[in-house]
């Protein structure tokens, strides 16, 4: 059984394994009889993703972004997410440039003597 | 901060995931896995396992677009690691190993980076999805271990105590905290 560090109850744990062993014909009849199960999202997953669009959602009032809304870098929303993997990275690529210092233009702050350092 | 708390530099791309993972879980729109995986991370900062930090080149980047909600809620997640005293000496040294100058002042931070208060030296952690960087600094790691010893050896405290991070995709940043 796969590890998925959530802890399962010795109930779900015997169902799972006799779940394990049915065909494809047979987990769709099994999704036929329980519905829910399409509804329901394995534990521990997407949790991240709930919480930025509910947080995002909410500071919007529930309306998502437009996709005409100005995003950054002269791009809308809309352009912003149909540029390509290699696209974005060329955008934000050009973007960071932008901003590149030298290392002699970066200003040195002070450090504390009891400053907290990694442990190794 | 907690003692137990791994204080993490996120690279620029992991910045981007993040971002451009806040914008698509707005639309509905599917994650790649590296988005997903930034997400996640930002999100397990709430229980204190992970200190974000950013560099301040990223900092300069996106205050140009504050306003922009998913980047003032970035911002509002992390930290900037600002560079103390040594960083550019060090930087200059890891140019000597062949690191790019962008590069050399990523590991840099993540050695002798502070933040405002000063009660910080480096980075436990650098998460970055950039390959080439992560087996660079493999490849190099015992050469620069060397250096960074003879070099902090006669500091003052708390930079003799300075360590090299340790490089990590965020995935696998993600199964350390489990």
């Amino acid at each position: 059984m796969v590890e998925t560090g959530v802890s399962v109850s010795h109930r779900v744990e015997k169902v799972a394994k006799a779940v394990q062993v049915f065909t494809t014909e047979e987990l769709a009849q099994l999704v036929s009889l329980v519905p829910q199960l399409r509804e329901v999202e394995p534990l521990g997953e997407g949790a991240a993703t709930r919480y930025f669009q509910r947080e995002l959602l909410t500071r919007r009032r529930g309306k998502p972004p437009g996709a005409d809304e100005p995003f950054i870098g002269g791009l809308t929303y809309g352009e912003y997410l149909a540029l390509s993997e290699e696209e974005e990275t060329v955008f934000w690529d050009e973007l960071f440039q932008k901003e590149e210092m030298e290392i002699d233009d970066l200003k040195e702050h002070d450090v504390r003597s009891d400053a907290r350092v990694p442990a190794r | 901060m907690s003692d137990l708390t791994r204080v993490c530099l996120l690279d620029k791309n992991v910045v981007r995931r993040a971002i451009t993972g806040m914008v698509k879980v707005q639309v509905g729109k599917r994650l790649s896995p590296e988005e997903d995986d930034a997400l996640t991370l930002l999100w397990e900062t709430r229980n204190e396992a992970l200190h974000p930090f950013i560099t301040p080149e990223t900092l300069n980047l996106l205050r140009r677009f504050t306003g922009r909600l998913e980047v003032d809620l970035f911002l509002e997640m992390v930290d900037v690691m600002h560079a103390g005293r040594y960083f550019k000496r060090w930087a200059r040294r890891l140019q000597e190993h062949g690191f790019t100058r962008e590069d050399a002042k990523v590991l840099s931070l993540g050695t002798f980076g502070t933040r405002t208060a000063g009660d910080i030296l480096g980075a436990d952690l650098i998460i970055t999805l950039d390959q080439a960087f992560i087996n660079n600094y493999q490849a190099q790691l015992e050469a620069l271990q060397e250096r960074l010893g003879a070099m902090t050896v006669n500091l003052l405290p708390p930079f003799h105590k300075a360590v090299l991070p340790v490089f990590m995709q965020p995935a696998e940043a993600l199964a350390l905290l489990k």
